[in-house]
């Protein structure tokens, strides 16, 4: 027997419909997940993946909590607080893990199905499943565990969930206050009166849908997407077909037949345009759930808010609007959770009690921009910058140096919150990551821009055309594959005499910079060169790592986040323009999809940033497994390289490798002395000179008996004068990756970290620069810039 | 009775289930995706579609010897995550067969991985292909079959019948 459960205003035509979608789209998501799941157990340290089945989790907890299914909820939020650990690096994803997230999959399937049968959850209870999860997460976490608070609280038994009361509100919070809820009129007057009056008359009165709206869905019909997409696909080739037809008929001499085919052209352009007209949608129909969203996430915070839309006339393709949607809800929890004080907080400050939230969307050129504005707080600059310290996401000078826009950066970080705790609402960082990442698919971006004390606006910038982008071809062997060309900073024509070598890692020097080269070749494992035979696969996989290809080609100069790093191709073809799709089936992040080139052959597109993520691990490999071991922190876009040097014994130090401007033998002959410090002229300037190995490792190279060359590694941080760093050897270049294993036990040494299967100091070097060489510091203080030889040889 | 469309692979009879079969297509050219698993052929343009292309033959005879004869057949399953092609050396009848029988135990892992039911017919068995576990190979690294009690089956704990 079926029972109503949890039902929320069952029967009504409107709540029937949110269902029908909520269960549509959650059963997609699964869906997705199980492939998710089965890739992550193959490949366990794809972090994209996982990020996205922590999305698809969070989310589906969200809608759920909203929608009052309160055991569905508890499942996806104890599955979400596993798989945090996960991300955390507090446990692998192993097939236990696997294995309890697909159950639980299973276990809400059928919640859904029944949902959708009944419109609740009717009796199905589950708590064995949520059990083993909370089991395995206990097994990963010390007691106090705040994150598992939730789950253990919603499940520990098989009785019916708590009842639908705030389960984010702790034990001892004020008891939220009903919130006011009264959506503003809109710039289109979409009915605002009659839904509050709705909603203010409690759960049983819901808003109808909008009345307007019945007359046109009676003329309209629904469609399969998918359907819609090959009609396109068809009419795509109708008009190739009707050029072909052209193209004959003009050498013909048949007067009725070239009025034929020219009446053939309009029709098929002119059917071509109309099914490109049949993709586009309002915005408005993303407009229609934010004031419940609104209304349910204020009421779970304890926060009061309006919510006014703007543009929903906005006509978009369909899959711009899907790629909108997730962000936009996220953003909009978002600003109320975080963005919103307190009444009584707003009150004080001389705000009203309830929050205004502006969701509104314009058409620009080729672009089209949805802001999600609040009036609350603002982001607190001192909250991010104190969370980046603890995190260990920033050194702490660096920390405390940040400016607004780099502040603003971190908070798309994966699992970057200032939330005080983990609430259901978010939170826990599963979030603005995830939104800049999903909107970056389709070729947008997310801003955000804040008033201290005045609100936040986040503003996703999303391209109309979703997806025809520019793209250069370049040429591997036979293999011809698309970068996008907005990641492209420069082409160089590699020159052999200018690669160097950090340890195993070519790079070259540009700019007075280093730059990490990647033989594109060897990091997609194909063989380099020409004469290898095209279109079949298995001439191309090479068997193992193949010569590293640096002898010739040209160097493709690749922004990937804050880094730009050199691909190494044989050859650069031409610029096409290409609508990319996803690779169908594959889980490959070096790819950002594939594309059907002008001449009608597939070509891959690479990802700059998968490229650069892989090529950090792959450096990592060459010398340290290690690298690779601490998945949380490490997959980043922008993560450190570090170059890695030897002081002779097994002291291993590393300098962040932008601040290397190059290397340099020294002969030991020229180096002069002013009073302690030791300098070379170099390049027209006095280079002072640090004897690492003498000063952390009682092993001068300065003084040593045999005059050798001295390697020196030029520092530049861009803010003092370069100071030449003697070391013994130049070992490798690693990706950062890894929390530090410790702070920094001297000084002059900013952490310690796990790199190269061994413990490896990062150097401070200004730090450095203080103990060791005040002189200097104190020249560079006077003279920021300056050379300071001139001063440090006047010191005492 | 299932109507199911047989393929053939090297000396295999082997059927997919027609209702899970679009199309077939031929003179398809892959274009290889480095770093994918083994058995994927690669990637080929079915109107405007980019497809990717699982070879059946590399799959089933084992990397070793890989090299297949001919261009071969592309079959064409429709996959909730799109398209998938299926490259086989030739495509045979369409035939209505029974419910079949379980994969025996004593089949080949290779083949045990993608095979869901077996038809005996008089003239040959034939071995049936569940075309999601084909996706589930072209994912990730190695094509190894998914690992002993990966995905359990949907059994969810406390529900009624």
């Amino acid at each position: 027997m079926l029972e109503p459960g949890a039902d929320v205003g069952r029967g009504l035509p409107a709540l029937d419909g949110i269902l029908a979608d909520f269960v549509a789209e959650a059963r997609e998501n699964l869906d997705r997940l199980d492939a998710e799941l089965v890739g992550l157990e193959l490949c366990p340290d794809d972090a994209e993946a996982l990020r996205r089945v922590l999305r698809v989790a969070h989310s589906l907890k969200g809608t759920a909590g909203v929608l009052g299914f309160r055991q569905l909820e508890g499942l996806a939020h104890a599955g979400e607080t596993l798989l945090c650990q996960v991300r955390e690096g507090l446990r692998p994803f192993d097939e236990r893990v696997a294995t309890a997230v697909l159950t639980t999959a299973d276990a809400v399937r059928a919640l859904l199905d029944r949902i959708e049968v009944s419109g609740g959850e009717g009796d199905l209870r589950f708590g064995r499943v949520l059990e083993n999860l909370e089991d395995l997460s206990r097994e990963a976490t010390a007691p106090d565990a705040r994150a598992l608070e939730g789950g253990a609280a919603a499940g520990a038994t098989d009785q019916p969930p708590p009842p639908p009361a705030q389960p984010w509100a702790g034990p001892g919070a004020p008891a939220p206050s009903p919130a006011r809820y009264a959506p503003a009129p809109s710039r289109h007057g979409e009915a605002a009166p009659q839904a509050a009056d709705a909603l203010t008359s409690g759960a049983d009165g819901l808003p109808d849908a909008d009345p307007s709206d019945r007359p046109h869905e009676l003329r309209s019909v629904r469609l399969d997407v998918a359907l819609l997409d090959r009609l396109m696909d068809d009419v795509g080739e109708l008009v190739l077909a009707r050029n072909r037809i052209a193209q004959l008929a003009a050498g013909a001499d048949d007067a009725p037949l070239r009025v034929a085919v020219q009446r053939l052209g309009v029709v098929a352009g002119e059917l071509q345009a109309r099914v490109a007209r049949a993709r586009l949608r309002p915005v408005a129909t993303l407009w229609r759930r934010l004031p419940r969203l609104v209304r349910d996430v204020a009421l779970a915070c304890g926060k009061e808010a309006t919510v006014a839309t703007e543009g929903g006339d906005v006509e978009l393709d369909r899959r711009v609007l899907e790629a909108v949607a997730d962000p936009l809800t996220h953003l909009v929890r978002n600003a109320i959770d975080h963005g919103l004080e307190p009444p009584a907080v707003r009150r004080a400050s001389g705000k009203p009690a309830a929050g205004r939230i502006v969701v509104r969307a314009r058409q620009g050129a080729g672009l089209v921009e949805v802001e999600v504005e609040d009036d609350g707080r603002g982001i607190d600059l001192d909250a991010i910058r104190r969370r980046a310290l603890d995190r260990g996401l920033l050194p702490p000078q660096q920390a405390r140096a940040l400016g607004l826009r780099e502040a603003l950066e971190l908070v798309f970080r994966p699992g970057f919150t200032t939330a005080d705790a983990v609430s259901s609402v978010s939170g826990r960082g599963v979030g603005l990551d995830v939104v800049r990442a999903e909107v970056r698919r389709v070729g947008g971006d997310v801003q955000v821009e804040t008033t201290p004390g005045g609100g936040t606006t986040f503003r996703l910038r999303i391209p109309l055309t979703l997806a025809i982008v520019p793209i250069l071809l370049l040429r591997l062997g036979a293999l011809e594959l698309g970068i996008p060309q907005l990641a492209v900073l420069e082409l160089l024509r590699l020159r052999p005499d200018h690669v160097q070598r950090a340890g195993d890692a070519p790079v070259l020097r540009h700019r007075g910079r280093l730059l990490p080269l990647v033989p594109l070749a060897r990091l997609l494992e194909v063989a380099p060169g020409p004469g290898e035979a095209a279109g079949d696969g298995d001439d191309l996989r090479a068997p193992g790592p193949r010569p590293a290809g640096l002898d010739r080609g040209v160097v493709v100069v690749v922004a990937a986040g804050a880094r730009s790093l050199g691909l190494v191709v044989d050859d650069v073809l031409e610029a096409e323009e290409v609508v990319i799709k996803p690779l169908p089936l594959l889980r490959l992040p070096v790819y950002a999809g594939a594309t059907v080139r002008g001449d009608g052959r597939p070509a891959l597109v690479l990802d700059p940033a998968g490229v650069a993520r892989r090529a950090g691990v792959r450096d990592g490999e060459l010398g340290a497994p290690a690298a690779q071991a601490a998945p949380g922190a490490g997959g980043d876009d922008d993560a450190d390289r570090l170059l890695v040097l030897g002081l002779g014994g097994d002291e291993r130090v590393a300098v962040a490798l932008d601040h290397v401007a190059r290397l340099e033998e020294v002969d030991p002959a020229r180096v002069a002395r002013a009073g302690e410090q030791a300098m070379v002229p170099l390049g027209g300037r006095v280079l002072p000179l640090l004897d690492l190995p003498g000063l952390l490792a009682r092993r001068p190279a300065l003084d040593a008996a045999a005059p050798r060359a001295l390697t020196v590694v030029v520092h530049d941080d861009g803010r003092r004068a370069p100071v030449g760093l003697i070391v013994t050897t130049v070992e490798d270049v690693v990706a950062a990756v890894g929390a530090a294993t410790g702070p920094g036990a001297r000084p002059g040494v900013l952490c310690t970290k796990a790199l190269a299967d061994r413990l490896v100091e990062v150097l401070d070097v200004p730090g450095l620069i203080r103990h060791h060489a005040p002189g200097l510091a104190a020249a560079a203080a006077a003279a920021p810039g300056a050379p300071p030889a001139l001063v440090g040889a006047g010191a005492p | 009775m299932t109507r199911v469309c047989t393929v053939r692979v090297g000396p295999l009879a082997l059927a997919i289930a027609a209702e899970a079969v679009q199309e077939v297509a031929q003179g398809l050219e892959p274009v290889p995706v480095p770093l994918a698993p083994p058995v994927v052929a690669g990637l080929v343009n079915l109107r405007g579609h980019v497809v990717t292309a699982l070879d059946l033959r590399a799959h089933l005879r084992g990397a070793a010897d890989a090299p297949a004869g001919g261009p071969g057949v592309h079959v064409i399953v429709p996959l909730p995550e799109g398209p998938l092609s299926l490259v086989v050396d030739d495509v045979g009848d369409v035939l209505d067969v029974g419910p079949g029988d379980p994969p025996p135990d004593g089949l080949a892992p290779r083949l045990r991985a993608l095979v869901d039911r077996v038809h005996d017919r008089d003239d040959a068995i034939l071995l049936r292909l569940d075309p999601t576990r084909h996706a589930r190979h072209a994912r990730g690294r190695g094509a190894a079959p998914p690992p002993a009690g990966a995905p359990p089956a949907p059994t969810p704990a406390g529900a009624p019948p």
